[in-house]
């Protein structure tokens, strides 16, 4: 296997090449630093030549050849930055071997295939690298036909590992009562105001226990985000997203 | 050691009753302290194995009256409510009796005000929701180990005891029994030197086939069953006295003996109140099947002051059931075939009148009624039972996660591990959730 700087990964190769979110990338930043030194060199070196050209009446940049040649790599640079976003963008996750296994889990089969999995994230704490991975297969097993249990460990094991990177997948479940209380599983546990959108967005064309589920989740979230959308609940026509809407607005208070 | 409970409102509406009507009926003396009016009124909400056991000790005393049964399993609650009936109709000479009336839904049974108290005996994942209802509604409250399926939940029990003065046992009755209150009062009075080490056995658990999903059998609410954990199909060994082995519900057997011998190296060791400051481990966990619980466990917790609790399954371990205290001097083991100490003589070394006497309960059952009359603290008030089944539940956590763990017991979270905090507490189905 090649040293991690040496391997591509496209599906992240717009956030793992510029330095706007260190955490969503999934890289440490020694390792990020290590895996880009020669984006960063060339990054700062026209940052320097920009501002040359700009404040320094040409700095370096004396003759009007130097300055076409600028302008020409800045606008390569710009086409590079938009061909990653659309490489990264359009690249599908493609699940593993281990994943393969697990699409098509229900219940009374061998739970082995789970177990894999669940050994592996288990194996990657503090591995950057490959909880990315996983908890991006993790939330592709979300978004695919794949089978209620599949998705149930899906969600249990973003329980544990989720992140902001998955809440949109998540979010894909409300559709129906029993996939909206696993998705609020994990959605209750990431800690970021995603999540905390997501279960607000998800409160209108919601109804019934899947309505007063995703108010339960705010109140234990301690949302003060949702707290007008909240009070808009405590009046409700059906007496128990009413309670629930008081219910949670009394936890966020405390 | 014992803690007055402050006089909640339905306790001072019954004495302000009493006081006010004393003179205009006939005094209760005439018909002795047992009459119906002294009587307490229980409300059992489980009918499982446990929630038996513990009517029937309810059902000896002549100061409680059953009067209503529930839970969500009819053939369960058809069959305690007759056990109940028949009890009172033989102890009052009567050839019938009809008096306890049947509930499906606890909600509905707290909601009676006739009641003074509930026993509660259910699957560990609907410990703290009725808990909690029922603590809010005023009620006196007599609950299976362990306190909660998280420790999240446990500490919200206990807060809502605390919040709303309610009386409080744990059915960790081990502390009932004097010669596990003597064995923590050797080790309490320094007889074994400086306490080094408590070391726990507890059964080893076992796994199970794979099952495949069956109709639910009538007259069985599987949803309300289910409750606030996460949907799954119906299997038979998913449900009842089964609950114990699968996560979903509980923690295997070191969850289930946690309310019991780690109760007691805490009650011996002073650590109710507190916790461990480390937990590392390893445990096995079935991977296949439908029983998920860890059958196999090693663990060990350190303290602040040093000590160390380590907790074992008890076969190929070499650790047997009980709790062992080990200090500098010596040592104490105890289980509920008895104690046996080195050095031997301390198996008779009685108390002296200025050393630590540890709370006295001879009956488990008893000691709850007598708090409820008495307003005192019982021998196992929540905050004990919180503390003894987080150590249960944070060697399951550093198992499950596969890595030492930093605790602060008095924040009761992990330290600097986000990722462990989120096992602290678990997601509700809708529509429930903990109670405010």
């Amino acid at each position: 296997m090649l040293p991690f700087f040496m391997r591509i990964d496209l599906r992240n190769l717009w956030l793992t090449c510029f330095p706007i979110d260190f955490e969503l990338s999934g890289y440490n930043t020694i390792e990020w630093f290590v895996r880009h030194c020669l984006i960063i060199y060339f990054m700062i070196k026209y940052f320097v030549l920009s501002l040359q050209y700009l404040y320094l009446k040409g700095g370096s940049m004396k003759t009007a050849h130097d300055r076409s040649y600028l302008k020409w790599w800045l606008l390569l640079a710009i086409a590079g930055m938009a061909a990653l976003m659309m490489v990264s963008c359009s690249t599908p996750v493609e699940f593993d071997a281990d994943f393969q296994k697990l699409m098509t889990y229900t219940f009374g089969d061998s739970r082995e295939p789970l177990m894999v999995i669940q050994d592996r994230i288990r194996a990657s704490y503090g591995d950057a690298e490959e909880r990315l991975n996983l908890e991006l297969q993790l939330a592709e097993l979300l978004k695919i036909e794949s089978s209620w249990e599949c998705k149930d460990f899906a969600c249990r094991q973003l329980m544990i590992v989720g992140t902001k990177k998955s809440v949109k997948a998540l979010s894909g479940l409300f559709g129906n009562e029993k996939t909206a209380d696993m998705a609020r599983f994990a959605l209750e546990k990431i800690n970021d105001p995603s999540a905390d959108k997501a279960l607000c967005d998800a409160l209108e064309g919601a109804s019934g226990k899947t309505l007063v589920g995703i108010i339960n989740s705010l109140g234990e979230r301690r949302s003060a985000s949702s707290v007008s959308a909240l009070e808009g609940f405590a009046s409700n026509a059906d007496s128990d997203v009413a309670k629930a809407a008081k219910d949670a607005l009394a936890k966020i208070d405390n | 050691m014992s803690k007055k409970i402050t006089m909640g409102r339905r306790a001072f509406m019954k004495t302000s009753a009493a006081v006010v009507a004393a003179p205009m009926i006939v005094p209760s003396t005439v018909f002795g302290q047992n009459a119906p009016s002294n009587r307490l009124n229980m409300g059992a909400i489980g009918c499982g194995s446990m929630g038996n056991s513990n009517i029937d000790n309810f059902l000896k005393r002549d100061d409680v009256q059953i009067i209503a049964t529930c839970d969500v399993d009819r053939t369960h609650l058809n069959k305690t409510t007759a056990k109940i009936e028949q009890a009172y109709a033989k102890k009052n000479g009567m050839n019938d009796y009809k008096g306890c009336k049947e509930f499906g839904d606890f909600r509905d049974l707290i909601a009676r005000d006739d009641i003074d108290f509930v026993m509660i005996a259910l699957p560990d994942h609907w410990h703290s929701i009725p808990a909690i209802m029922a603590a809010n509604a005023k009620k006196d409250i007599y609950a299976e180990k362990p306190l909660a399926r998280t420790i999240a939940e446990g500490r919200a029990i206990v807060n809502a005891v605390e919040k709303n003065n309610v009386i409080w046992q744990t059915g960790s009755w081990q502390r009932s029994v004097p010669h596990f209150r003597q064995a923590c009062e050797l080790v309490r009075n320094s007889k074994i030197g400086k306490l080094l080490k408590v070391e726990v056995g507890l059964p080893t658990g076992k796994g199970i086939e794979l099952q495949k999903e069956m109709p639910v059998p009538d007259g069985f609410d599987y949803d309300f069953w289910l409750g606030p954990a996460p949907w799954s199909p119906y299997t038979e060994q998913r449900c009842h006295w089964n609950f114990r082995w699968i996560l979903d519900y509980s923690g295997g057997q070191l969850t289930d003996w946690s309310g019991h011998h780690i109760d007691i190296a805490n009650w011996g060791s002073g650590k109710e109140r507190t916790g461990p400051v480390e937990v590392k481990g390893a445990g096995a966990y079935p991977r296949d099947g439908l029983w998920d619980a860890a059958t196999e466990y090693s663990f060990e917790c350190t303290y602040a002051d040093g000590m160390k609790l380590t907790v074992k399954n008890n076969s190929d371990t070499g650790t047997p059931m009980g709790a062992k205290f080990i200090g500098t001097e010596g040592w104490v083991h105890v289980d509920r075939r008895g104690m046996t100490t080195e050095p031997m003589g301390l198996m008779t070394s009685i108390t002296g009148p200025d050393e630590i006497h540890l709370y006295k309960s001879n009956n488990h059952w008893g000691n709850f009624i007598d708090c409820v009359k008495s307003r005192e603290q019982t021998i196992t008030p929540p905050e004990f039972a919180q503390r003894s089944i987080s150590v249960g539940h944070l060697g399951d956590i550093a198992m499950q996660l596969r890595r030492p763990l930093k605790w602060d017991p008095d924040n009761e979270k992990f330290i600097g591990d986000p990722e462990a905090d989120r096992m602290l507490q678990r997601s509700f189905r809708a529509p429930w959730r903990l109670p405010v």
